[in-house]
C-alpha cells in the first residue's frame, strides 16, 4: 500500500521535527514575544499532524481487516509472537512520546503555563509534604520545580509514608538540606511503652527538628549540633523520666517537654540558647518551673499548660522575665495563675495569653507594669474572648461568654479608667452601668440588635444621660447593626438623636464622630442625616467590620505539623 | 507630588509618589525619568489598576507580625485580600506576575528607607504572596487530575515519567 507508506514517512519525518522541537521545561516564555508569533505557526503545523495521523489511522484500518488469514495456526509462531509485541510496544512509546511532546506545547496555552519556576515555588511552600508530591504528579513543568526544590521535601513524618522506598526517594531529594522528623506518637497512658525500633542515627544527626521524641536517651551519642528545635513527648507513665533526661546542646532554641502523665522534675539539661520553651503537665511545679525559665538568658516565649490543682508552693521568689515576649497560660489552675502572675516582672512588650481566666482578684495582675498603659480593649461575647492592646503588646483573655441577653460585664484585672476604646464585636451591648467605670472612653463600638425581645431596654440602655456624664471624653461612637429579625431601627435612630442632644446641652459642643454601618437598612438613618449633621462634627454611613479591629495576637509556635496523607494517587 | 506611568496598552496613569515608591522597579527609574512618564511595558492597565488599588488599602499597614522563620507559612488571607483577589485565573496570574515583576514592598519600608534588599527578605505581604497563597489554597488537598482540569491542563508525562509516577504512588501509599 504504497499511499500508507508515503503518509508514514511523512509522519516519521513529522514526528522527528517536534522531537527536536521538544521545549526545555526550564524556559520560561511569558514574556517572549518572539516565541508567541514563532509558537502559533507550530501550533498550526501540530495540528496539521494529529489531523495525518488521524487519518493514517482510519486508512489502516480497512486494510489490517483484509488480512484474516492468519486466524489460527497450529504450527507455532512464538517468535513471530514475540516480534509483534516488541514493535507494538515501540511504536506505542513513540507515539507516547510524540504525544507527550504535543500535550507539553498545548499546556503552555493556559495562563496557568505564565507562572515561572520561582513562582511556582512560591506557592508549593505553602503546601504539605502530600501537596508537593500531588503538584509533582500534574505535570512535567510541576514536577521539575517540584522534584527540584529540596526544601520542599524536608519533612519526614514516620506515620506517614511507611515505606523504604519512599523515604529513600524523600531523601535523595533533600539534598543535603536538615530534616524535621516528625517521629511516631507515644501510645497513650493505658498502652504498654514498647521500646522503639532504633531510630537511624544518620536521620537523628540530619534533622533540625525532631517532634515527639520518647526520649534524650535516643540522642546519646549523636551529633545534634544542627538541632534547632525539639519536642519531648511522652505518654505512658513514667515516674522518674524527667530525672532520667540529659540534654546539653547550645544550639537548641526551642523545647517543649509534654509530660501528660509524669510530673514535671527540675531536668538536667544545660540550653544556653533557649528562646522557646513549652512545658505541658500534670501537676504544676511553681518554683521548678520559675527557678529554671530564670536561667535561661534568651528565652522569648515561655507556654505552661497544666491540668491539675495541688497547692503545694511555698517559698517562691519573683522573676525578672523581661526578656519574655510571650507568655501562654493554659488551662492553668487558679492558684498557679494567682501565684505566677503575682511572682513574675514582665516588660511592657510581652504578650499575655490566660486561657481560660481564673484568676478573678484584681491583685492578680496587678503586678504587671501594662496596667499603666491600656489603651484599649476588644471584646467578642459569643467565644468569650478578650483582648486588650497595649500599644507594644497585647493581653489576651478568655473569660465568661454572654449569657442570653445580658453582657458579660468587662473583666476585673485591670484599671478600667486606663481603657481609651471599647469595641464589643459580638454579643449584647454593653449597658451605662458596665461602662460607668471607663472615665477615659474615648472611642465606643458595639453591636446593636433593633428591636429584639433580647434587648428589653435596646440601645437606650447604653446612650444615655449616665453615659454622657460618666465619659466626658468620648467623642467617637460607632454603631454596627447585628443579626436581628426585626427591621424596627426607629427607636435607636431616635435613642442617638437623644443622646447627641444630651450631649449638646451638657457640654455645649456637638459630639464628635458617628459612624453607623450601612450594610442592612441605611433607610431609618440617612433620612435624619440632617438631624445628625447638625449635632456631630462627623456622621458617616458606612460598612464597618469590628473583627478587622481585633488586636492581632501573636500564636504560640507550633511543634507537631499535622499534615494530611497523600491521598488520590494517578489512576 | 504624583508620578505618570504608561502601562503597555499606553493608559497614563497618575500615581501619588509614596505609593510608586513602594514598586521598587519604578523607584529606580523615577530618578531617572525627570518629568517625563515612566513606561513599564509588561504590565496592562487592568493589572495595575488592581495592584494600586492594593497599594492604596495597604498603604498605612503597621509591620507585618512576628515571623522566625520556624513556623509553618500560613495561606490566611483577610477579608479584603480575599475579595481582592477573587479574579478569574488570568488575572490572578498576571497579578502575580506583575507584582514579582515590580518589587513590590510595603509602604512602611518606604517610609523608613528600608534597603531594597532587606526589604524583599522581610516583606510578605504584598499583592504577589496573597497570590500565591490563593493558588496554594485552590490547589491544597487536590488530586493530579484535579489540579489539571483546574488549570486546564493535560497530563503530559511520557511513558518512563509516567512508571516512575505510578511507583512513587505505590510506595507513599500506607502499608
Amino acid at each position: 500500500m504504497p499511499a500508507n507508506d508515503e503518509v508514514l514517512r511523512l509522519f516519521c519525518e513529522r514526528c522527528q521535527s517536534v522531537k527536536a522541537s521538544v521545549p526545555q521545561i526550564s524556559d520560561h516564555r511569558h514574556f517572549d514575544a518572539d516565541y508567541i508569533s514563532r509558537s502559533s505557526s507550530m501550533d498550526d503545523e501540530r495540528i496539521e499532524l494529529l489531523a495525518q495521523l488521524e487519518r493514517f489511522a482510519q486508512a489502516l484500518l480497512p486494510s489490517l481487516a483484509l488480512q484474516k488469514k492468519h486466524a489460527y495456526s497450529s504450527s507455532p509462531q512464538t517468535y513471530l509472537q514475540s516480534l509483534i509485541d516488541d514493535a507494538l510496544f515501540r511504536a506505542e512509546t513513540s507515539i507516547a512520546h510524540v504525544f507527550a511532546v504535543i500535550r507539553h506545547e498545548r499546556n503552555f496555552m493556559s495562563p496557568v503555563s505564565s507562572l515561572p519556576p520561582d513562582i511556582l515555588h512560591n506557592i508549593f511552600c505553602y503546601g504539605t509534604l502530600a501537596d508537593t508530591l500531588r503538584a509533582s504528579w500534574v505535570s512535567r513543568v510541576w514536577r521539575q520545580v517540584a522534584i527540584n526544590t529540596p526544601s520542599l521535601w524536608t519533612h519526614l513524618d514516620w506515620n506517614m509514608y511507611k515505606t523504604s522506598e519512599f523515604r529513600a526517594l524523600q531523601l535523595s531529594r533533600c539534598g543535603t538540606l536538615a530534616l524535621d522528623l516528625t517521629l511516631p506518637a507515644p501510645p497513650g497512658p493505658l498502652e504498654l511503652y514498647l521500646p522503639q525500633q532504633a531510630l537511624p542515627r544518620d536521620l537523628l544527626s540530619r534533622a533540625y527538628s525532631i517532634s515527639n521524641l520518647p526520649t534524650t536517651e535516643s540522642l546519646e551519642s549523636v551529633d545534634i549540633s544542627g538541632l534547632q528545635s525539639l519536642h519531648l513527648c511522652r505518654g505512658s507513665y513514667d515516674a522518674h523520666y524527667m530525672s532520667k533526661m540529659q540534654l546539653n546542646t547550645t544550639h537548641l532554641r526551642h523545647l517543649c517537654l509534654e509530660l501528660t502523665t509524669s510530673d514535671f522534675t527540675r531536668p538536667r539539661m544545660s540550653l544556653p540558647s533557649l528562646e522557646t520553651l513549652h512545658i505541658h503537665m500534670r501537676i504544676p511545679n511553681f518554683d521548678l518551673v520559675l527557678k529554671w525559665v530564670a536561667e535561661l538568658p534568651w528565652l522569648q516565649e515561655l507556654y505552661i499548660h497544666c491540668r491539675l490543682s495541688l497547692s503545694n508552693q511555698h517559698d517562691v521568689k519573683t522573676a525578672r522575665l523581661i526578656t519574655l515576649k510571650r507568655l501562654y497560660l493554659i488551662e492553668a489552675p487558679q492558684y498557679f495563675q494567682e501565684l505566677l502572675l503575682d511572682h513574675i516582672i514582665l516588660s511592657d512588650y510581652t504578650h499575655l495569653e490566660i486561657s481560660p481566666l481564673r484568676c478573678s482578684s484584681r491583685s492578680g495582675l496587678s503586678c504587671l507594669p501594662r496596667q499603666i498603659a491600656t489603651h484599649s480593649l476588644w471584646i467578642d461575647q459569643t467565644s468569650g474572648l478578650f483582648i486588650y492592646d497595649h500599644g507594644t503588646s497585647t493581653t489576651k483573655i478568655t473569660g465568661t461568654k454572654a449569657t442570653f441577653s445580658l453582657f458579660c460585664g468587662l473583666p476585673d484585672i485591670t484599671d478600667l479608667d486606663n481603657i481609651a476604646t471599647l469595641i464589643v464585636h459580638r454579643g449584647p451591648p454593653p449597658t451605662f452601668n458596665d461602662l460607668h467605670r471607663l472615665i477615659n472612653l474615648t472611642s465606643l463600638a458595639l453591636t446593636f440588635h433593633p428591636g429584639s425581645i433580647f434587648e428589653p431596654g435596646g440601645l437606650a440602655e447604653t446612650l444615655n444621660e449616665e453615659l454622657v456624664k460618666n465619659c466626658p471624653r468620648l467623642d467617637e461612637l460607632i454603631l454596627v447593626r447585628g443579626e436581628s429579625s426585626f427591621n424596627d431601627e426607629v427607636r435607636p435612630a431616635e435613642t442617638v438623636i437623644s443622646f447627641l442632644r444630651t450631649w449638646l446641652s451638657e457640654y455645649q459642643v456637638v459630639f464628635g464622630t458617628l459612624r453607623v454601618s450601612n450594610a442592612i437598612s441605611p433607610q431609618t438613618w440617612s433620612d435624619r442625616r440632617e438631624i445628625f449633621d447638625s449635632m456631630t462634627v462627623l456622621f458617616e454611613l458606612r460598612e464597618i467590620d469590628l473583627q478587622s479591629r481585633m488586636p492581632r495576637c501573636p500564636e504560640p509556635r507550633r511543634f507537631v505539623t499535622k499534615s494530611p496523607p497523600a491521598r488520590n494517587p494517578p489512576s | 507630588m504624583s508620578i505618570t506611568i504608561v502601562t503597555s496598552d499606553n493608559e497614563q496613569f497618575c500615581v501619588e509618589k509614596l505609593v510608586a515608591q513602594r514598586i521598587a522597579l519604578i523607584e529606580d527609574m523615577v530618578e531617572n525619568a525627570g518629568d517625563r512618564p515612566i513606561p513599564l511595558p509588561n504590565v496592562t492597565a487592568s493589572v495595575l489598576r488592581k495592584i494600586l488599588e492594593y497599594c492604596e488599602h495597604h498603604k498605612n499597614d503597621p509591620l507585618p507580625p512576628y515571623d522566625d522563620g520556624s513556623r509553618s507559612r500560613t495561606t490566611h488571607i483577610s477579608e479584603w485580600d480575599q475579595k481582592f483577589i477573587t479574579v478569574d485565573q488570568e488575572m490572578l496570574f498576571e497579578i502575580i506576575l506583575a507584582a514579582n515583576y515590580l518589587e513590590m514592598k510595603p509602604l512602611l519600608y518606604v517610609r523608613l528607607n528600608v534597603p531594597r534588599v532587606q526589604c524583599l527578605t522581610a516583606c510578605n505581604a504584598v499583592a504577589g504572596d496573597i497570590g500565591c497563597k490563593t493558588v496554594a489554597n485552590m490547589i491544597k488537598g487536590k488530586s493530579p487530575e484535579e489540579i489539571r482540569k483546574l488549570f486546564n491542563i493535560v497530563n503530559n508525562f511520557t511513558p518512563e515519567e509516567e512508571a516512575q509516577i505510578r511507583k512513587e504512588a505505590e510506595w507513599a501509599e500506607d502499608r
